[in-house]
């Protein structure tokens, strides 16, 4: 595929504000404090996805699925989240109360092994599960509005809705998919310090990128982009 | 399609709204709010004497301990008490009733302002939304003067859509909307917004027809009238106060800026909590006042609809349909934005009608992915029918048992109404510390005489009716029952039983001063909630005199 001088000018811009803004944050210095290997797998991954969107090439492509799987597969060993399957007290407590009502109420719908698992074992766990995938998505806490920042600054805020918009109307399916995968996997696992969602940090770094990148082209900006 | 088949679809979805509010209304949630008992028995004292508990004529709001309840849903409840008397099933009617009136006004509200191809089959999913959905269904079945409100309101703004065929309809939508600003505070807001914005939208067809627009907003601003006065009085800003972060702010700090960013920041952030997914598809606020358990106000997987809804209406943003959920979506939160409290659903439900529209709108678009109606129905029911099953879990079960022990619904106390026959003529004496609902509790359900309870109360007061100064702490005298705060005086009274929670005495302090346990009421889960003493005056209580 050829693309015109004018083109590439603007692909190199634009892929100039994607790598700023992946630096400019203070999630990513977290991560580097934490382990520098996948901090570098991070970054790489974000400017994959985001070159993969716009320069539609295989390669690129493929991969940044590489890379994806094998952060899924080095953060699902190495930092699984046993506690999904494990009731904490509160909830075992609560399992025996719940186990009186259900008894009482659904008598043999209950009262048999399928429905025994179902509600001691398979609902508590994808309750479990469902909370902390919900948990991911409450936008505020990644920009600073409740607590100190430490993901990105709350200036980033209407970046990030304005790139959210954009996807919404012109849908990058490879984007849309990695933020699924990476949801899924970031709730099976457990990293400690308000870094569970490491895996969506490209995702976030590029809807910013592509909200600020709507705001020039709407301000024009940057003439030729 | 042949146009009666949507009406008959209508009216099956009517009929699961019904079930669904009705099944065992008055039973669960077991007990009676403790506002709920004030507008309850605010309605049968006004039914009978045209004052309420305080003797206050015709109430502007109701005092009731100082929450200043708007006024709409008290006087329309007279109805339902006179026909079905003084139950708990009464008091929650009328919420009920504006439950099921609520699905059929939205298919109205879809089938006006949606485009012709897709108005009826979008008029029916959102329908089935409202009916279905937890948040409309838990509201619904509680004593909610806000239930109400949103009915009220989206009848108005229907009318505010069918007015931009007819402009005569215009007057009737202000009239409408006038007096949903007396059914709940939050649509007082949403409303002063919504309107002018509304005919700002539409201005170019509304400049054409000045007339019908000025006797609109004249009807609409003599309707305000009542709450200039209330405004006033204080009783307005206490409401405002009690819940809101605004008026909280220190009057002492010279930092005025920084004041003021915070402020708009704490703002965002209250606003924006009522967008994000987890307070909307999870069961996030762990309070049984705003949810129930395992479950949030939608059901999980309604993110998906919701997310390709909102694309939707992005995309058509010039649309007028699209126009005005946009418009609803921005400014039905402002109010809740405007309080302290995280995620309350009860401050907008108009918001989360809004939401129902939207998810519905988002299965609309999902449907269409679908060539063949035999998968789409068997998928979507079979994914409703999981979520009703959900529903019912949690809301008929967990729900049933967790609510009267963890909330202030006095279950153990309607039952005690029940055993009162037993205790005969004795002085009762009920202890209202850790309550303050047991007295109406008590005065509505056995229907004690307004004018005595008026008689009582009035005295009590130490502010004016209409004021930012309320006390607390009243003592009910209800025939033989005497509700307050107990004493240890008390329990040196001669042919008097004491009944109070397991907090009220110990059993030391029961040994101490020899009080006789007579029997125990239990909660709904079979433990004990209430203990039941007669006094045995003692030599101490004859020195003491």
């Amino acid at each position: 595929m050829l693309y015109s001088t004018a083109e590439i000018t603007n692909k190199i811009i634009l892929f100039i504000i994607i790598l700023v803004i992946t630096f400019a944050n203070f999630w990513i210095y977290r991560l580097f404090q934490t382990n520098v290997p996948l901090t570098i797998l991070l970054v790489l991954e974000s400017l994959l996805l985001f070159l993969s969107s716009s320069l539609q090439l295989k390669q690129i492509q493929y991969l940044s699925i590489i890379i994806i799987v094998l952060l899924s597969i080095f953060l699902a060993k190495n930092y699984f989240d046993k506690a999904l399957f494990t009731p904490t007290k509160m909830e075992s407590i609560q399992k025996l109360k719940n186990h009186e009502y259900y008894a009482y109420e659904l008598g043999k719908i209950y009262k048999n092994r399928a429905g025994l698992f179902y509600f001691g074992e398979l609902k508590p766990s994808l309750n479990r599960l469902n909370y902390k995938l919900f948990s991911f998505l409450d936008l505020r806490t990644y920009f600073a509005f409740d607590n100190p920042a430490i993901y990105y600054p709350i200036f980033f805020f209407p970046l990030f809705i304005f790139g959210l918009i954009d996807l919404l109307i012109n849908p990058r399916l490879n984007l849309i998919l990695y933020f699924f995968w990476s949801l899924f996997v970031s709730s099976l696992i457990y990293l400690g310090n308000n870094l569970d969602p490491v895996l969506l940090f490209p995702f976030f770094s590029i809807c910013i990128g592509l909200g600020f990148i709507r705001i020039i082209n709407y301000l024009k900006l940057i003439p030729f982009l | 399609m042949n146009k009666k088949i949507p009406f008959f679809i209508l009216l099956l979805i009517v009929s699961v709204a019904l079930l669904l509010r009705f099944y065992r209304l008055g039973e669960i949630p077991a007990g009676m709010h403790a506002d709920a008992a004030s507008q309850a028995y605010n309605a049968f004292s006004i039914l009978h004497s045209g004052k309420d508990q305080y003797g206050q004529f015709f109430p502007i709001l109701f005092r009731a301990n100082g929450s200043y309840q708007p006024p709409l849903y008290t006087y329309l409840s007279i109805t339902s008490i006179t026909i079905f008397g003084n139950t708990i099933f009464a008091a929650h009617f009328l919420s009920a009733l504006a439950g099921i009136l609520l699905v059929v006004i939205t298919f109205f509200f879809c089938t006006s302002t949606a485009k012709t191809r897709m108005r009826f089959t979008l008029g029916l999913l959102a329908g089935f939304i409202i009916a279905t959905s937890p948040w409309s269904i838990f509201f619904s079945r509680l004593v909610v003067e806000a239930n109400l409100s949103v009915l009220i309101f989206v009848s108005g703004v229907t009318l505010l859509v069918l007015s931009l065929k007819r402009i005569r309809i215009f007057p009737v939508a202000c009239f409408i909307l006038g007096l949903s600003t007396h059914s709940y505070y939050s649509e007082q807001i949403i409303i002063l917004l919504f309107l002018p914005l509304f005919i700002y939208l539409f201005r170019k067809y509304f400049v054409k027809n000045k007339i019908s627009i000025v006797i609109g907003l004249g009807i609409f601003f003599l309707l305000q009238l009542p709450h200039l006065i209330t405004i006033q009085s204080g009783a307005f800003s206490r409401r405002f106060s009690q819940v809101s972060y605004i008026l909280n702010q220190s009057e002492t700090s010279n930092q005025l800026i920084r004041n003021f960013l915070s402020g708009i920041i704490r703002f965002l952030n209250q606003y924006l909590s009522y967008f994000m997914p987890n307070n909307l598809f999870l069961n996030y606020n762990p309070s049984l006042g705003r949810t129930i358990p395992d479950m949030g106000v939608f059901y999980s997987w309604f993110i998906i609809p919701f997310i390709l809804g909102i694309r939707d209406l992005i995309k058509k943003k010039q649309d007028v349909f699209s126009k005005i959920i946009l418009l609803l979506l921005i400014i039905t939160p402002i109010p809740a934005g405007l309080t302290g409290d995280q995620f309350y659903p009860l401050r907008t439900l108009s918001f989360l009608w809004t939401i129902s529209i939207v998810i519905a709108l988002g299965i609309y678009n999902l449907f269409s992915l679908f060539k063949t109606s035999f998968l789409k129905l068997l998928l979507f029911s079979t994914i409703f029918l999981y979520s009703l099953f959900s529903f019912y879990i949690s809301y008929f079960i967990l729900y049933k048992y967790e609510n009267p022990q963890s909330s202030s619904y006095g279950y153990p106390y309607i039952k005690l109404i029940n055993y009162l026959p037993l205790i005969g003529n004795k002085h009762i004496i009920i202890d209202s510390t850790r309550d303050i609902g047991i007295g109406l509790r008590v005065a509505y359900l056995t229907s004690y005489n307004p004018k005595k309870m008026q008689d009582q109360l009035r005295p009590q007061l130490k502010s004016l009716y209409y004021s930012n100064i309320v006390n607390t702490g009243e003592i009910y005298n209800i025939e033989n029952i005497e509700i307050k705060p107990v004493t240890w005086s008390d329990t040196c009274k001669e042919n008097t039983i004491i009944i109070g929670d397991l907090l009220s005495i110990s059993d030391q302090q029961t040994e101490e001063y020899q009080l006789k346990k007579e029997f125990e009421i239990n909660d709904i889960t079979g433990k004990p909630a209430l203990k039941i003493y007669s006094t045995q005056p003692r030599d101490q209580c004859q020195k003491s005199i």
